[in-house]
């Protein structure tokens, strides 16, 4: 065997390696382009979304912020309207954040633009789940309608993604981690981290679009570590990683399992992940809610609520994930409604998405 | 091999062995003592055996344990290089930090009860205000009459503990006497009390303790007894009523206390549907229509009686979130159901299936026990009212009325002269006002008047009712009793009488003469043979074909066959835009002149847009003429250019249209196909004039099961259900109808082009009289033509005879 034959047989065994890792969970999937039909009944309640939530000029509004927008709501509803195929809005979101929040000196973008400032971008550092949802919606756009520019637009943010907020662990065995952003989140021997800026599919996805794997094992590096949190308690909005292992971050970053995470489980059912440990231990916590009332806010430890919410989308989380772990659903999603803000709103979107998609028997009744 | 080349294969094995242990990454789980690993050590804990790094979040860092040396599964393959530690300056961080989610606001909501409903046991209250029970509206149960009773029952779901009052909402009416309107409760054949009713017109809330409730199956009786505050009287008899609102009455409880079980959910289902609130089927538009169909008719089993559905697609908004029960049918990949609860607390039935298996809902939805069915009646043989499911009957109102049903086999027939007879034995009490009367009716047609004024006191002597047979029909017939007493006097008001007025024994028979097997098909019989599942509702949207599924189930929900054979007849159910799709055959009638006849709202509002309609009949065509230009000019489509050119007219029609302008020929042509054929009055000029809600067609002789429902677009679905299966339960229409049409104040009238009877089995000695008898009734002056030939053939040979043998010179 020559040393071309090795390194072919090399690379195909990482192929190999790769493939069976993307088969597994999480892994590539079913493109989201296009993914819910345009007769289908959900259609209705992307329309409302949008009344909700889209500005005529595509910019996607946090009411609860001030009428601000971020990279976030941008790719959240960039991505939305990827998998409502809904073209037209598509384009003007992806316009309006090229044109306002794509200011910094790498392909990123910054992560928030403040309504009515004279300067409406004060802050240029990225929030890495916005840069990954809008990279995996480009691509899916990108290869469903053969537009190879948002392919190569996607490529650009996935690399500078990569260079930017993909850090190896502080224990040095080889792992990654996703910074929340390309700046501040470095501490004194560790960072901070937000474990629901893990989106195991869409990194698999982009992973498998780019044939850069990184993003593919960081998912899977992300995927065991807040499995094994799981084991224990909850998943909480924010951790900070040493090499001596996971903490609780300084007192300015949530330890609860609370807005930021609740998304944890819902990105973890959205990549096939329902047998999760940290799909099960949030659906065991929120077997415990009045669904009139979920739960929005837990004590990660003990599962008792600390905040409640009467937001439909925080019920549908729950009720999606009670769901998809039990044997009997017990409790039923609601349907789409716009009487709730941005963020719940988005949530219940796209758990009524991932639903649609996997899980039929979970419709909600 | 070079030394890069044996570190990459090596590299590739490991990782390859790694994963068909692991699912996610290669590493060794290490166990860090001190950690929180019992938190909540109920959690099934996943397969991973996977630990990148040991948790202690809630205490301070955990030191790691050390770690043998492994192989690192990152494989470098980013073109931008190979992750490196992050060495950035710490910074403070808001971004995260200051993203408001939410806006929690507690919610403080009123505790909800559910009511557990009283509802009237099938066969005990139909629609209509009539005397006794009905339903005034759905779910509004009237009692009208000087004494009214009614049967219902009430389901308690096991630990439901009727712990509160029963609740009635109660009303009457404003003719009735303010302080003589009394409502007897029975719960289990106990006493649990009496009501005193003092509002009138608008419902009120009574509440009663709950004597003698127990979980499960309650049967409640209410009896009332009534007077009229100002009149006395048959007259005024219908004017006295009290109602209860079903919706609004029975056990509050609460939603949590219904279990997810199948009472429970039966529980639900009737506090849902019980005040007339549809319940919401969820599906998408691929769903099985006969899963639907079946879900419809087990639900109506369940309860007793058919519920209002809404067909809803999964992700409606506008889904009621005050619903207490759902229906959601789900494809999956197993059968199975599951009852949970969905949204605002609903118990929802979620129907899993797969076209290969499809659950059996028999254990979920049990049905309950159904409305006695009709009793036969054996042609030839005197039958006593009791094995007609009527037992001695008591009539203790000024007005009275009973209906006795009963079915004759559909080849039974019989049109000449044949007598039925009735042996009636009754009795009435002896002090009756002057006037008093009893009618007994046979399908409509009074047969007997009986006077109740004199020798009464008691049971009178057997007496012999003779009608003529003809006035029965193959399939349903109703014998009606009906009773009318003026009051004494009239214009005062009278309490309700403590003693019975009228009895008639259950050993009054009915004798039907037999009749050889002969069918003359008409819509009744087919009704009769009418299974609602065989509706379908053809909608023509866009050219394309397609099935209103609700209208369908509306149907199959309300319509079950009265009788059993092996024909089964179809009801096509459409609309006005899809009314192309008729088979008119030779009826010689448009669809346009249909279509005319269900969408007019009020006759008298097309009267005054028609033109004047002289006596002379000449202009009639010209009037027809008017309004089909009118409408053809409002809707060029289809239906327009069909009317131009109608299906085959008959021959008689053909020739009447070639003789236009010879009016005195063509009335002459008439009035001989309308002596000759009876019913001779063609269908185009029955409609012409009239307007209603809805049509039915039974215009194919030679296919008669096929039945063609129009209706108009201000009926609903449901409500045509329930009207088309009143006429056909309705035993008072006489004689053949092959056309009903549904008029706008909710009466049937009916048009036959008086089809020929059939004989259904060989022509013989023993039926021969029978046989000739019914086609003589049928058409007389065909049947004497007919005779005339048939002498004229038969003495044929006799002249021909006497003719040829004729000697000549001979006289004779």
């Amino acid at each position: 065997m020559n040393r071309r034959q090795l390194i072919i047989a090399a690379s195909g065994g990482a192929a190999l390696f790769v493939g069976r890792h993307l088969l597994a969970k999480p892994g590539p999937s079913r493109s989201i382009a296009a993914l819910i039909p345009s007769d289908h009944a959900l259609q209705a309640a992307w329309q409302n979304w949008k009344t909700l939530c889209l500005r005529p000029d595509g910019r996607v509004v946090d009411n609860l912020q001030g009428g601000a927008s971020h990279s976030e709501s941008q790719s959240y509803g960039l991505t939305l309207a990827a998998i409502f195929d809904d073209m037209d809005s598509f384009d003007l979101i992806r316009t309006w954040t090229e044109a306002n929040l794509a200011v910094r000196d790498d392909a990123l973008f910054a992560w928030r633009w403040q309504d009515g400032q004279a300067e409406p971008v004060k802050d240029k550092n990225n929030a890495s789940d916005g840069d990954l949802f809008f990279a995996w919606a480009l691509s899916a756009v990108a290869v469903h309608h053969k537009r190879p520019e948002l392919g190569d637009r996607a490529r650009e943010l996935v690399a500078d993604l990569v260079a930017t907020c993909v850090v190896a662990h502080p224990n040095e065995r080889g792992t990654t981690l996703f910074l929340p952003g390309a700046e501040g989140f470095a501490t004194d021997g560790g960072f901070v981290i937000n474990p629901s800026y893990y989106m195991p599919r869409a990194m698999a996805d982009l992973a498998a679009f780019t044939g850069d794997d990184t993003l593919g094992s960081l998912a899977r590096d992300g995927s065991a570590m807040l499995d094994q949190i799981a084991k224990t308690q909850l998943v909480p909005d924010w951790i900070e990683v040493t090499a001596k292992g996971t903490s609780k971050p300084v007192p300015r970053f949530s330890s609860n399992a609370g807005y930021e995470s609740i998304r944890v489980p819902l990105f973890a059912i959205w990549s096939g992940a329902t047998k999760s440990a940290r799909v099960r231990r949030f659906a065991k916590a929120a077997a415990q809610n009045d669904p009139a009332q979920p739960t929005t806010v837990f004590d990660p430890i003990t599962g008792e609520p600390i905040e409640k919410s009467d937001a439909a989308g925080y019920q549908a989380v729950a009720a999606l994930a009670t769901c998809v772990t039990a044997d009997r659903a017990d409790l039923s999603m609601p349907a789409f409604s716009v009487d709730q803000p941005y963020y719940p709103a988005t949530l219940h979107l796209m758990a009524l998405i991932a639903q649609a998609e996997a899980y039929p028997q979970c419709v909600p009744v | 091999m070079t030394r890069l080349a044996l570190l990459a294969l090596i590299a590739s094995v490991a990782m390859l062995s790694s994963t068909a242990a692991q699912d996610l990454a290669p590493q060794i789980v290490i166990p860090v003592p001190g950690t929180a690993q019992n938190v909540l050590p109920d959690i099934v804990q996943p397969d991973d055996r996977v630990a990148l790094t040991a948790v202690a979040v809630e205490k301070d860092i955990t030191p790691v344990a050390p770690e043998p040396p492994q192989v690192s599964p990152l494989i470098p393959l980013s073109p931008t290089g190979a992750p490196v530690p992050f060495d950035g300056p710490i910074q403070p961080v808001d971004q995260a930090l200051s993203m408001p989610r939410d806006v929690p606001v507690p919610k403080v909501s009123e505790p909800v009860q559910w009511m557990m409903p009283i509802v009237p046991l099938p066969g005990q209250a139909v629609f209509g205000n009539r005397m006794g029970a009905g339903l005034s509206q759905p779910g509004i149960l009237r009692l009208t009459g000087e004494l009214a009773s009614v049967e219902t029952h009430m389901i308690l779901p096991e630990g439901v503990l009727p712990t509160t009052e029963l609740v009635l909402m109660l009303r009457s009416s404003v003719n009735n006497h303010p302080r003589d309107t009394r409502v007897d409760v029975e719960i289990n054949g106990a006493k649990a009390g009496t009501v005193t009713i003092d509002n009138m017109g608008t419902f009120k809330e009574y509440r009663l303790a709950p004597v003698g409730l127990v979980p499960g199956d309650n049967r409640i009786r209410f009896t009332v007894q009534q007077a009229h505050r100002i009149f006395c009287g048959a007259q005024t008899s219908f004017g006295i009523w009290t109602e209860i609102d079903l919706g609004t009455s029975g056990m509050p409880v609460s939603p949590d206390a219904l279990a997810l079980t199948p009472a429970g959910l039966i529980a639900a289902l009737q506090s849902q549907a019980v005040g007339g609130q549809a319940i919401e089927v969820l599906a998408d538009e691929a769903a099985d229509d006969a899963v639907i169909r079946d879900v419809s008719r087990r639900l109506g089993d369940a309860l007793g009686y058919a519920p209002r559905l809404e067909i809803l697609p999964f992700y409606a908004e506008n889904m009621d979130d005050t619903a207490r029960a759902r229906i959601a049918i789900v494809p999956g990949d197993v059968a199975r159901t599951t009852i949970r609860r969905g949204t605002g607390d609903a118990i929802v039935l979620q129907i899993e299936y797969n076209p290969a298996d499809v659950p059996d809902l028999a254990a979920i939805l049990p049905a309950m026990d159904a409305a006695p069915a009709i009793a036969s009646l054996t042609p030839g043989v005197a039958t006593p009212l009791s094995a007609l499911a009527t037992p001695t009957f008591v009539g203790n109102t000024y007005y009275f009325r009973k209906d006795v049903s009963f079915l004759l086999p559909t080849e039974w027939l019989l049109l000449a002269s044949q007598k039925a007879e009735i042996q009636l034995r009754y009795g009435f009490s002896e002090d009756l006002p002057k006037g008093s009367l009893l009618l007994v009716k046979m399908n409509g047609i009074t047969i007997q008047s009986l006077p109740l004024d004199k020798d009464g006191g008691n049971i009178r002597p057997l007496l012999q009712i003779r009608f003529m047979a003809n006035l029965l029909d193959p399939g349903l017939n109703s014998l009606t009793f009906e009773m009318a007493v003026p009051g004494e006097p009239p214009s005062m008001p009278c309490m309700p009488r403590d003693t019975d007025i009228l009895a008639v024994m259950d050993d009054t028979t009915i004798f039907v003469p037999t009749s050889p097997m002969m069918r003359q098909v008409d819509l009744q019989e087919s009704l009769a043979l009418l299974d609602g599942r065989n509706t379908v509702a053809p909608v023509v949207v866009d050219g394309t074909q397609t099935r209103a599924l609700g209208a369908e189930l509306d149907f199959a929900a309300v319509i079950t066959p009265m009788l059993t054979s092996s024909d089964s007849p179809v009801l096509h159910v459409v609309r006005p835009d899809s009314a192309g799709l008729i088979p008119l055959g030779n009826s010689g009638v448009t669809r346009r002149a249909l279509q005319m006849l269900v969408n007019q709202r009020q006759l008298p509002q097309m009267a005054a847009l028609a033109p004047a309609k002289p006596k002379d009949g000449s202009v009639t065509r010209v009037a027809f003429k008017l309004a089909a230009d009118t409408l053809q000019a409002e809707g060029e489509g289809e239906g327009a250019r069909q009317d131009q050119a109608p299906d085959a007219p008959s021959l008689m029609s053909r020739i009447a249209d070639w003789l236009p302008s010879l009016d005195g020929v063509k009335g002459g042509i008439d009035r001989v196909k309308a002596s000759v054929f009876p019913g001779g009055e063609t269908l185009q000029t029955w409609i012409e004039g009239k307007s209603g809600q809805a049509i039915l067609l039974q215009l194919d002789a030679a296919n008669p099961g096929e039945l063609w429902l129009l209706a108009g677009k201000d009926i609903s679905t449901a409500e045509l259900a329930r009207q088309v299966d009143a006429f056909r339960r309705d035993g008072s229409v006489a004689g053949q109808a092959h056309v009903a049409l549904l008029r706008h104040d909710g009466r049937w009238e009916t048009w036959s082009d008086n089809r020929a009877p059939r004989l259904a089995e060989p022509l013989s000695v023993f039926n021969l009289r029978e046989v000739l008898g019914n086609y003589a009734a049928w058409s007389p002056p065909l049947f004497t033509a007919l005779t005339l030939i048939f002498a004229l053939l038969s003495v044929t040979p006799a002249i021909i005879y006497v003719i040829t043998t004729r000697r000549k010179g001979s006289r004779i």
